[in-house]
């Protein structure tokens, strides 16, 4: 690869590859830092929801106090039933986050299985594995989810199966790739050639190669299935009501946005500000990792 | 001076000789292959679809009859059974149904007593426009912006892109589109309905008002993929020799940037405009929902709720159908851009 | 060498002082410092040294190519009479392709992939306001000049289509379309095979005669310095340590660093030989010692070299080297 004559000496007095820890690297990038703090505030606030820390039960309706504006009592105002809207979303962002890492597990743990095997294997559970791929990718992955979900019935449990089957493909494509690379390079032949075993030569050093790439993708996943999660709820696929779902309240505020915007607000922030936490964290992340890309 | 002697000598070189014929027989061979392969690929999405709808518990008679399908007697069901195909092997069913779909009959929807066929004809326009005016909308923002952005990387611009980029990606278009309905609402007092849906034929003006927010909606969210792609690319591509070549011939930058820059990061933008069409055809389910456009998406939503097999079959091929379409599309256009993929 | 006198022609380009830096917040990191050299029409001049010395900077900076966030610092560089530190783009654009004409160290990669390769001939003197079928009529002809077959052909050919041989002859026909006065070579053979190697050099040579063009030729092959240039300048960390004539630095070596390149030649005929035999590695840009930079690989280095910079000075031989120790006592 031809470098520019003009890059040269710059990368001569570049800092030698830092030896610091991956999550000091990742807080040293602008988008890395921004993501982790956005996602510390909503962990934070899931759990405080947990541990039972909220302004209100998020189901108690209070007929008394409906479509109230965002108040001391109530920070960020009531719903038409009088049900605090601060609990609410923070209720569901905990459902949010749990369906979003049951689903990024399944997909995660299916993919890096397909792909590895694709990738290493090769030859037929190559093609088999690509095709299978191939083909979940051709359906439009919410519309799977649809149908999953359809099937299956409503609950976030079957919500974050269906996220999960429907981004396995794109797993299985991530990790295939650099699997393939691994497997052909010299270190690897060289570990056959010595007569280490495939299964060993596979956990000593073609999963380590991909570690970097599979946090880097799982990241991203957590924000996508955020976003398919919600999108799911919002359809009015996702747990039935009353349960606390932020893709439910968005859907239920746009209808009375007029008269109570704060119904329609938070939610909806709360969903971006999960979508982007993970997505500026997953940036940053590989940044962190590929210093080349580091000023891109 | 030796080294003018050799110079004298021609250059012995070959030009390019392969026949027009041969390369025109293999690129024909490698577009038959081509679309082959999309033909398969719609086949097995036509079995995985099949499949899911039937392997998934619950049936057509519990789905229509609800609770009251317990109340059946045997022979009822029996004959329910019969009316629907139930109770026979999968394959048998798979192939009557393949074969009807062969003749342009994709069964009759149990809901509306209409054939799947005509619900399909009358969505699809609907859904077409969209995803045209989505994607338009998305290229121009996206790659319009992306090369702003790619032209002066750190200046106000490029940072101004960035983090609209972000903003796109990050905020679903579920929360875009509550978003505008509300501030339609509120601003223009304008409420979705599909009653008045007017196409494209018989009121244009007023269809071009319908479909434009639904469309920016959508093509918010694929301009920002197609930004940060654009940008990334262009950049990667700025750093190439020949880039420099072209600012030492005298070209102006702008010049060199549309011309030289911009055309050689078409290939990761047409690929990321590929994916982006995927989860287009995805987020018309939710964006048909809020705006309530009679197009496929909502037959989906709709048909998929009411469990109406036939339909949902139908509308997730031609969503299949469409992705693949495109797909081949993109291969199609990476050939026009790139000489090296026609020989 | 059958030269004709050039030295008392005014010089197509001065560089005075040229320094190159690195902008960055905590300062500037110096990459080029204080390079001076003259190139007269018609005169072949070599710049050679081990890659990170400065050589490739040095004609980008005189192209106004540097990439931010490396810049000129200091000093100028003239082109028949145009300051070009410090001009406006305008001003650059109007120059490069026209008055200053660059050859790249990699074919493969100077030429768009996309676009035929008449295009990208054509497309630059159209920027000098060439009309459209002018350009394409002097595209045909200028690879004719660098003896392409069928030109007119080619010219409708794109860049996978050609040999790495025939794209660096391409590049060679679109930097002379333009009618230059000066030619920068950085590296143009480096990629090449030896036969190719030596057609594009006598190639060249041939038609710098014809049009009495003025080359600067960047490379760090001495192979190539000793069949080609009439003039050399010898770069280390930055600086330009000897200059002269050719034939002089060769046969009588002013400075260690020049003598142990030359050492680490095997023959002077042509054959190809790589630099950096010398043991140690040069000084990274930003940690430039005190004193000489080469001292501490210089088997001749003297207490002194590590405390003093020398500066270019006149020998004897008729070339100037900034080194404190004359080769009367150098030791063996």
């Amino acid at each position: 690869m031809a470098q520019l004559a003009a890059a040269e000496p710059v990368a001569v007095i570049r800092p030698v590859a830092s030896r610091r820890s991956l999550a000091a690297r990742l807080w040293r990038q602008p988008s890395g830092r921004a993501g982790l703090i956005i996602l510390a505030v909503m962990v934070l606030a899931g759990l405080a929801s947990l541990a039972g820390l909220v302004p209100d039960n998020p189901d108690a309706q209070n007929p008394a106090a409906t479509l109230r504006g965002p108040s001391a009592a109530h920070l960020f105002g009531t719903d038409q039933y009088g049900r605090d809207v601060l609990s609410r979303v923070m209720a569901g962002t905990v459902l949010s986050l749990q369906t979003a890492l049951l689903a990024v597990a399944i997909c995660a743990v299916l993919g890096t299985v397909g792909g590895v095997a694709a990738g290493y294997f090769g030859g037929v559970i190559s093609s088999v594995v690509t095709s299978i791929a191939d083909l979940i990718f051709a359906i439009p992955s919410i519309l799977l989810a649809l149908a999953i979900v359809t099937g299956l019935g409503a609950g976030w449990q079957n919500t974050a199966i269906a996220v999960g089957v429907s981004y396995t493909p794109i797993f299985i494509r991530v990790v295939r790739g650099p699997v393939l690379a691994i497997r052909n390079a010299d270190y690897v032949k060289a570990a056959q050639v010595l007569g280490f075993s495939r299964m060993r030569i596979l956990f000593r050093h073609v999963l380590p190669g991909v570690g970097g790439i599979l946090a880097v993708q799982v990241t991203l996943a957590l924000g996508w299935a955020v976003l398919i999660e919600a999108s799911l709820d919002f359809l009015g696929l996702g747990p039935p009501p009353p349960a606390a779902t932020l893709g439910l309240m968005v859907s239920d505020g746009t209808n009375i946005a007029g008269i109570a915007w704060w119904n329609l607000a938070f939610p909806a922030i709360a969903v971006v500000l999960l979508v982007l936490g993970f997505t500026l964290t997953g940036d940053g992340l590989r940044d962190a990792l590929d210093p080349s890309t580091a000023n891109n | 001076m030796t080294v003018e002697q050799a110079g004298a000598r021609p250059l012995a070189g070959r030009l390019p000789t392969g026949s027009a014929g041969r390369r025109g027989r293999a690129l024909a061979l490698r577009i038959v292959a081509r679309v082959g392969k999309a033909v398969l690929t719609l086949v097995g999405v036509a079995i995985i679809v099949f499949l899911v709808l039937r392997i998934l518990p619950g049936n057509q008679i519990t789905a229509s009859l609800g609770v009251n399908a317990g109340l059946l007697t045997k022979a009822q069901y029996a004959d329910l059974a019969h009316f629907y195909g139930i109770g026979k092997p999968l394959p048998q069913q798979f192939a009557q149904w393949a074969g009807a779909l062969l003749h342009g009959n994709m069964g009759v929807s149990d809901q509306s007593g209409r054939t799947v066929t005509s619900l399909i004809g009358a969505a699809l326009p609907v859904t077409l426009e969209l995803a045209v005016a989505a994607m338009l909308i998305g290229l121009v923002v996206g790659v319009g912006a992306g090369a702003i952005a790619a032209a002066a990387p750190g200046r106000p611009a490029d940072r101004a892109a960035r983090v609209v980029a972000l903003a796109g990606l990050g905020v679903p278009s579920f929360v875009i589109g509550s978003g505008l309905v509300a501030l339609l609402a509120a601003v223009f007092h304008y409420f979705p309905s599909s009653e008045g849906f007017a196409s494209l034929a018989s009121d244009p003006w007023l269809n071009i008002q319908q479909i434009f927010w639904p469309a920016l909606t959508l093509g918010l969210g694929i301009g920002a993929a197609i930004l940060r792609t654009t940008r990334g690319a262009m950049l990667d591509v700025a750093e190439q020799g020949f880039v420099r070549a072209a600012r030492g011939r005298g070209l102006q930058p702008r010049l060199v940037i549309i011309k030289h820059v911009l055309r050689n990061a078409m290939i990761p933008i047409l690929t990321m405009s590929g994916i982006q069409f995927g989860y287009l055809l995805g987020g018309t389910v939710v964006v048909e929902q809020i705006f309530v456009l009679p197009g496929l998406g909502r037959l989906l939503l709709t048909s998929v709720t009411e469990a109406d097999y036939a339909t949902a079959q139908g509308v997730t091929l031609v969503f299949a159908l469409g992705f693949i379409l495109v797909n081949l599309l993109t291969d199609v256009l990476y050939a026009v851009v790139d000489p090296r993929l026609r020989s | 060498m059958t030269d004709r006198d050039v030295t008392s022609a005014e010089p197509v380009l001065a560089i005075r002082d040229l320094s190159v830096g690195l902008r960055a917040r905590s300062g500037v990191t110096e990459l080029i410092r204080g390079v001076s050299l003259d190139i007269r029409p018609g005169e072949r001049v070599g710049l050679v040294g081990e890659s990170g010395s400065g050589k490739s900077l040095t004609m980008l900076a005189v192209m106004g190519l540097l990439a931010s966030p490396v810049a000129v610092t200091g000093g100028s560089v003239t082109l028949g009479g145009t300051q070009l530190v410090g001009a406006s783009d305008r001003t650059l654009r109007a120059l490069r392709g026209s008055e200053i004409a660059m050859v790249y160290q990699d074919p493969m990669t100077s030429l768009d992939p996309l676009q035929r390769v008449g295009e990208q001939i054509a497309e630059g003197l159209r920027a000098h306001g060439v009309s459209r079928h002018e350009a394409s009529e002097r595209t045909v002809a200028a690879l004719a000049e660098v003896q392409l077959p069928d030109p007119a052909r080619l010219a409708r050919s794109y860049p996978h289509e050609l040999s790495g041989g025939m794209r660096q002859r391409v590049m060679i026909a679109a930097a002379l379309a333009g009618n230059p006065r000066l030619l920068l070579a950085d590296e143009p053979t480096t990629a090449l095979d030896v036969t190719i190697q030596r057609q594009i050099l006598s190639l060249v040579a041939r038609i710098q005669r014809a049009r009495n063009l003025a080359v600067l030729w960047v490379t760090h092959d001495l192979g190539v310095a000793a069949q080609f240039v009439q003039r050399l300048a010898v770069m280390y960390a930055g600086r330009v340590v000897e200059v002269g004539p050719t034939t002089a630095i060769f046969s009588d070596p002013q400075h260690p660093y020049t003598a142990a390149l030359l050492d680490a030649v095997p023959s002077t005929t042509g054959e190809r030989a790589a630099l950096g035999q010398i043991p140690g590695s040069p000084p990274e840009p930003g940690s430039f010692p005190a004193g000489c930079s080469f001292a501490s690989r210089c088997r001749q280095a003297l207490p002194r070299c590590t405390r003093a910079e020398p500066i270019l000075e006149q020998r004897p031989s008729g070339v100037e080297a900034a080194c404190f120790v004359p080769p009367a006592e150098w030791r063996a």
